[in-house]
C-alpha cells in the first residue's frame, strides 16, 4: 500500500466535488418531501423505525412493510409514534 | 479504456440527459475497471462490497486520491443524478452514504497521517422520544462529506447520552433533530442538561427538524437553526471556524 502518493490538493477537490453533489441531492429533498414521504423507498417500502398507518404490515418475515400512501397527500399525520 | 463493468454501463443508461451522459462516460472510460466496480457497488449501496474492494485497491497501489475520485465519488455523482430524476429515493440514497462510508474507513487513515485533520467532531442525535432519523442521517451523510467526523447517537437520545458523548469525543458541536412538536421541548430539555454539568460554554448547539423555527430555536437558547442539510454544514462550519 503505497500511502505516499497522496495529493492533499486533489483531496481539497474531492471534497469540494462531494460537497456540490450533496448540495444538489439537499435541494432534491426539499421539494421531493413535499410530495413523497422520505422514508418510502424505491419499491414502495416503509424504512421507518416508528408505526404508520400508511404501513401494510401483510408482509412477509424479514420483509419492509409496504406504504400505501398516496403521494398527492400530505403523509405527515399518518405518522404514528 | 472502455466501460467494461455491464452493471455500470446499465446505470450509465439511467442518465437521461445525453450530454450528462457522455460527460460522465468519459469520466469513467479513463477509470481502472477496479474503479468503475467501486462505484457501481456505492451505487447499489453494497457497503462490505465497497469496503473489501477499496482496501483491495489500496494494497494494488491505487492512490487514496484516485478511488476517491474514480470510484467513490463518481458513483455517488451516479446516485445524485438518480435521485433528482426520481429513479431512486432518499433511502436508496443513504444506503449508498453508507457504502460510501466504509470505503471511507479505509481512505481516513491515509489523509489522518497526511496531516489531513477532520473540520471538527459534532454529535448528532434525535431527542428523546423522537424515533424520526431521516433528516438527521441526510445531515450526517453531508456533514462527513464536508470533512467532519460525526458521532451518530441515533433515535430516543437522552440528555444523558449526548453529556456522554460530547465528554467521550472531545465535541465541540452537538446537532439535535426532533420531528415532533410533542418532542421539540425535550430540545430545551437537554439544552438545560448542558448547563447543568457546566458544558454549555464549550458546546455550540444547532437545532432542525420540520416542525422547527428559527424563534422556537431561540426561546429555547440553542446557537443556531438549520432548516435543511446545507443549512446544517453551513452552521457546524461556521462553529469550527
Amino acid at each position: 500500500m503505497d500511502k505516499s502518493n497522496f495529493n492533499k490538493e486533489q483531496y481539497y477537490d474531492s471534497v469540494r466535488k462531494l460537497d456540490s453533489i450533496f448540495r444538489g441531492m439537499s435541494e432534491t429533498i426539499n421539494e421531493n418531501s413535499k410530495w413523497r414521504c422520505p422514508y418510502k423507498n424505491v419499491e414502495n417500502r416503509c424504512t421507518a423505525k416508528f408505526g404508520c398507518r400508511n404501513q401494510d404490515r401483510d408482509v412477509n418475515k424479514d420483509e419492509l412493510y409496504l406504504c400505501t400512501g398516496s403521494d398527492s397527500l400530505n403523509y405527515r399525520s399518518a405518522w404514528d409514534l | 479504456m472502455p466501460i467494461v463493468n455491464e452493471s455500470l454501463e446499465k446505470e450509465l443508461q439511467y442518465v437521461s440527459d445525453l450530454k450528462e451522459q457522455a460527460h460522465i462516460r468519459a469520466l469513467w472510460t479513463k477509470a481502472d475497471p477496479l474503479m468503475q466496480e467501486i462505484s457501481v457497488s456505492l451505487i447499489q449501496g453494497k457497503n462490505e462490497v465497497v469496503s473489501d474492494l477499496t482496501e483491495a485497491a489500496l494494497e494494488k497501489g491505487f492512490s487514496a486520491n484516485t478511488i476517491l475520485d474514480d470510484g467513490l465519488i463518481a458513483g455517488m455523482a451516479i446516485v445524485g443524478v438518480k435521485f433528482r430524476d426520481n429513479i431512486i429515493f432518499v433511502p436508496e440514497v443513504l444506503v449508498a452514504a453508507r457504502a460510501m462510508k466504509a470505503g471511507m474507513a479505509h481512505i481516513e487513515p491515509i489523509l489522518s497521517e497526511s496531516g489531513i485533520e477532520p473540520l471538527g467532531t459534532v454529535i448528532m442525535g434525535t431527542v428523546k422520544g423522537d424515533l424520526h432519523d431521516i433528516g438527521k442521517n441526510l445531515c450526517i451523510m453531508m456533514l462527513r462529506g464536508a470533512g467532519f467526523s460525526v458521532i451518530d447517537l441515533g433515535v430516543d437520545t437522552s440528555p444523558e447520552e449526548f453529556i456522554e458523548a460530547i465528554e467521550d469525543n472531545e465535541a465541540n458541536v452537538v446537532g439535535m433533530s426532533a420531528l415532533l412538536t410533542t418532542t421539540m421541548p425535550n430540545m430545551g430539555k437537554t439544552i438545560q442538561a448542558f448547563e447543568e454539568v457546566e458544558m454549555r460554554d464549550i458546546v455550540k448547539v444547532m437545532v432542525g427538524g420540520a416542525p422547527l423555527t428559527q424563534e422556537f430555536a431561540d426561546d429555547m437558547g440553542a446557537d443556531g437553526y438549520g432548516k435543511d442539510a446545507i443549512s446544517c454544514v453551513d452552521l457546524a462550519k461556521s462553529f469550527y471556524s
